[in-house]
């Protein structure tokens, strides 16, 4: 297994989506091997949701959950940080996966626009 | 020359609408600008900060900003130097004013080290580090927010003040960009007839961004959290204004020329530990 240490690569502030696309080559370049990968969590301090978009939503453009969930292993995870990475997954599954998500979308936007 | 004159400034929505106004007045093309503090009895934070952006734009176009502070309280004088605005002759003590800073650009460290070392920081006691890494996190996503959508000349300024007696801590962040309605529009011209408020509704959606999906969870993220937690936020942009928090409300504003945002969380109640599942499901 390939262990990436979130605090060395990036340092304990993991707010740009830029260094969340750099996480995302390291990961790829991994698991489009078959290796395992972890992230190493511990030692972050703040965690925001870009940067996670940035390295962890195209992931689900290029793989199914089944081989994410054999490939991607998490560590050093904090509440508020399981949350918030449980948002970007959630979203970009739906994103990826879901047209009548992307349709629900388009009809809340139409309803929105009416005043409800 | 331009002069702008500065009165007693405190923090509610007609306030907030008057510093709309003050900044619209600085924005004109001046080569020198005079600020006048007349019966200026006391500044909130968000004029303190809005302050500091009158002196960015002016230094972005070369303009001279001079004050005259004859008809200004010592207490106002005494804040615009515990947070950097104006210079002081001597060293002052911290007091409950939380030092203004200026980011033109998205520097992740010096931003989350504000948060943690100068306003968290300023508490006299230790948060519970749980605690201090959801409110920094949630608060850096405005902070990202700006980078990705305001188009700020000036990049943003953040000050606040800590409440000791209501046990509160409140932050300020100001950016003088197109403002989130005029940023969805031009983004999504499908979405151009939508009205301020939707806008604003629009922008705190979970999922929901004017840029290529899937993003938009930052704001949203904010919402919950303050939401959870006791605490509010405040958005004066543009023409548009929220406020959200325990309850919610969207609305017209007379006019912001960029976008304010003022959040307030407490401090001294026990931290609403979220339900959150032990692990994350791919």
């Amino acid at each position: 297994m390939k262990v990436i240490s979130i605090s060395d690569t990036f340092g304990p502030f993991c707010i740009a989506s830029d260094d969340g696309g750099k996480l995302y080559g390291l990961i790829v370049d991994a698991i489009k091997d078959d290796q395992t990968v972890e992230l190493d969590f511990t030692n972050i301090e703040v965690l925001v949701a870009s940067f996670l978009n940035g390295a962890l939503a195209p992931l689900y453009r290029d793989y199914d959950s089944i081989y994410l969930t054999e490939h991607l292993k998490f560590a050093g995870l904090t509440p508020s940080f399981i949350e918030v990475i449980q948002a970007v997954v959630d979203n970009a599954k739906r994103y990826y996966r879901d047209d009548a998500y992307r349709k629900a979308q388009d009809e809340a936007l139409r309803l929105m626009s009416e005043g409800d | 020359m331009s002069q702008i004159v500065i009165p007693t400034i405190n923090s509610e929505y007609r306030d907030i609408a008057l510093l709309g106004e003050i900044l619209k007045t600085a924005r004109r093309d001046s080569r020198e600008i005079e600020i006048i503090f007349r019966g200026c009895r006391f500044l909130r934070s968000q004029a303190i900060v809005g302050l500091k952006a009158i002196q960015l734009l002016a230094e972005r176009r070369r303009a001279l900003v001079t004050y005259d502070t004859v008809d200004c309280s010592t207490v106002v004088l005494r804040h615009l130097e515990r947070s950097g605005v104006r210079e002081s002759p001597l060293e002052q003590p911290a007091g409950t004013t939380i030092p203004v800073r200026h980011f033109r650009n998205l520097e992740s460290a010096p931003m989350a080290i504000y948060l943690r070392d100068e306003w968290l920081g300023r508490l006299p006691f230790p948060l519970d580090p749980e605690y201090q890494r959801s409110i920094t996190s949630a608060v850096c996503e405005i902070f990202d927010n700006v980078f990705q959508h305001s188009q700020s000349p000036i990049g943003l300024v953040v000050g606040g003040q800590l409440f000791p007696n209501m046990k509160q801590l409140q932050l300020t962040v100001i950016d003088l960009g197109i403002g989130i309605p005029n940023s969805i529009r031009r983004r999504l011209p499908q979405y151009g007839w939508f009205k301020a408020d939707d806008a604003l509704k629009f922008a705190f959606k979970p999922g929901y961004s004017s840029r290529d999906a899937p993003r938009g969870l930052g704001l949203a993220r904010l919402r919950n959290f303050v939401g959870q937690n006791n605490g509010s936020l405040r958005v004066f942009s543009d023409v548009g204004y929220a406020h959200l928090g325990s309850s919610e409300y969207f609305g017209s504003f007379p006019g912001f020329p960029g976008t304010l945002v003022d959040v307030t969380i407490p401090v001294a109640s026990p931290f609403r530990r979220l339900r959150t599942p032990m692990e994350v499901i791919l």
